[in-house]
């Protein structure tokens, strides 16, 4: 009896595994995700341009040799040596303007070619390449928007996102080489998946950890939040009063409930769109209370993920890759 | 994943074998997220040890951070923003007006201003560290000296204190979130430059307030 029940649970965790993972779908979701994507990458990237040599330079404000010591990679560091280490990074290799700024610029025009779907195989994994090498040169000046961009480039490194709305797209049709088919793979499945996944848990994770500081369960977090003069976009310093107060507090709850019920009903199909809805509004409100306005851009555009293609076609009427068009 | 699974009909185009090495891959790549993301706040001795396993490929591939907290921030009184001063030769230190503040560029909301405030509030994390807040104190007047042309004389780092609910509505003085009384030294230090442009620190201790470990920094 115990044989065979564990027999049915393999059999259905494994049919379960299969249907999750394997079954092929339309990648327009992607290819939407990647453009986005490119952009705060690309905002991310120039955000550099101004103290490229400030921060990196001969005589930086974070040397690597500081660097080094205050990520466990040298010898002498402040972490004990188990702490170590993958922070490996072109732009160890120089100091000098010259040098910096080819990188840099190289890096732009690679991201540039990503966003705009060019040779999108290649500029992908390339693109990955350029944001892991700015967060490996300084890691500790790092912030909350880097692993939602690295880890969004690091799964359509697995997807086809090049096939719609692309500059190869229409090299393809150029050269008649593009099938009446709607194009499906499993490679966009698998693709799709990480990144729900993913992103679930950071939802997950988020609220557990909030859950960890009182100022979240007394309802105060929002407050501290408001009170941070120096990063705060707008004042909302007027909400100290009660029975304002009490917006805080709503706000404070509000925010550990939905990161909890994110990551638990995202995956009903008819709680997604309230669910989206409220991510976008709360990450929007997020941007403006924290200052953190491209985390906050690039968790929406993480968000975008459970969107169908379906609702995209609706939307996306360009003749290039309208359903119509590959349909017939 | 079992041989005696179900499988749809998109997952039979790959070879059962192809299937089941991926099928691999992706649930070692899951427990290294999983790993990476659950050790983000305060990792158990089990879940240390599984990470320096899983630690070249998820830091490699920013999972696994070792400065980022993943949740944002704790909200709590502790959490505050931090900002790096620097006394050019030949000024009192006595006049604020002074003094040469970090972050000091651009609006807010950029990744560029806050990168400024994460070095501060890293300085901030380490200054208990003597040797490791020296040796941060001295890149960064070695930037003002030669990138600036600001020879310093005098460095520290401060911490911006938060207001509280019954400050906004108390005195004039109270109210200005910007007023000396919300500041704090955690880190100071007098600075010597050699004729060969060398610079040493030399903390004077008299930082009014020693460092509390900040809970948004690992």
């Amino acid at each position: 009896m115990i044989k065979n029940y564990f027999n049915q649970l393999i059999g259905a965790v494994g049919s379960t595994w299969n249907r999750f993972w394997f079954t092929s779908s339309d990648p327009l979701t992607l290819c939407v995700i990647r453009i986005l994507t490119g952009i705060v990458a690309i905002i991310y990237h120039l955000s550099h341009s101004w103290d490229l040599t400030r921060w990196f330079g001969l005589h930086g404000l974070l040397p690597i040799d500081t660097v080094h010591r205050l990520t466990g990679a040298a010898n002498d560091s402040v972490f004990d040596q188990q702490f170590v280490v993958a922070h490996i990074s072109l732009l160890n290799q120089f100091d000098d303007v010259a040098n910096l700024w080819t990188v840099h610029i190289f890096g732009l025009v690679i991201l540039l070619a990503f966003t705009l779907g060019l040779w999108t195989r290649i500029t992908t994994i390339l693109s990955l390449t350029v944001i892991l090498t700015y967060i490996h040169r300084a890691p500790m000046i790092t912030g909350h928007v880097e692993p939602i961009l690295s880890m969004l480039l690091l799964y359509l490194c697995i997807a086809p996102c090049g096939t719609y709305l692309s500059l190869d797209r229409i090299r393809a049709r150029k050269k008649q080489s593009v099938t009446t088919e709607i194009p499906s793979s499993i490679s966009a499945t698998v693709s799709m998946r990480f990144i729900q996944v993913h992103l679930a848990a950071l939802y997950f994770i988020m609220a557990l950890s909030k859950l960890a500081g009182d100022t979240w369960w007394a309802g105060e977090a929002v407050w501290w939040l408001i009170a941070r003069s120096e990063t705060r976009l707008i004042d909302l310093t007027f909400l100290s009063d009660l029975p304002a107060y009490y917006v805080v507090n709503a706000w404070t709850h509000l925010i550990v409930f939905f990161e909890l019920s994110f990551a638990l009903l995202v995956w009903y199909r008819i709680a997604r769109p309230l669910l989206l809805g409220i991510a976008l509004l709360m990450w929007a409100t997020l941007a403006l209370l924290t200052g953190a306005l491209l985390f906050c851009l690039a968790m929406m555009v993480a968000n975008l993920v459970f969107v169908q293609s379906t609702t995209w076609r609706r939307y996306l009427n360009n003749p290039l890759d309208s359903p119509t068009t590959l349909a017939t | 994943m079992s041989s005696q699974a179900t499988t749809p009909a998109d997952a039979n185009s790959m070879t059962s074998s192809v299937r089941g090495f991926v099928s691999l891959a992706i649930f070692i790549h899951l427990c290294f997220v999983f790993l990476a993301i659950t050790s983000n706040v305060e990792p158990s001795l089990l879940q240390q040890r599984l990470l320096l396993v899983a630690r070249p490929y998820a830091q490699l591939l920013n999972i696994d951070l070792s400065f980022t907290p993943y949740h944002l921030t704790h909200a709590t009184i502790d959490d505050v923003d931090h900002r790096i001063e620097v006394l050019p030769a030949g000024k009192m230190s006595t006049d604020e007006d002074n003094w040469v503040s970090m972050p000091d560029v651009g609006w807010r909301g950029t990744e560029r201003y806050a990168r400024y405030q994460r070095l501060a509030s890293m300085m901030a994390y380490f200054s208990a560290e003597e040797d490791t807040a020296a040796l941060l104190a001295e890149s960064i007047c070695k930037n003002f000296l030669e990138q600036s042309s600001i020879t310093p004389q005098r460095i520290r780092c401060r911490k911006h204190l938060l207001q509280n609910r019954s400050s906004i509505n108390g005195l004039a003085a109270d109210r200005d979130p910007f007023a000396q009384q919300y500041f704090r030294d955690v880190y100071i230090a007098n600075v010597l430059v050699g004729a060969d442009g060398q610079i040493n620190v030399v903390p004077t201790g008299s930082a009014q307030e020693m460092a509390q470990p900040d809970t948004n920094r690992k």
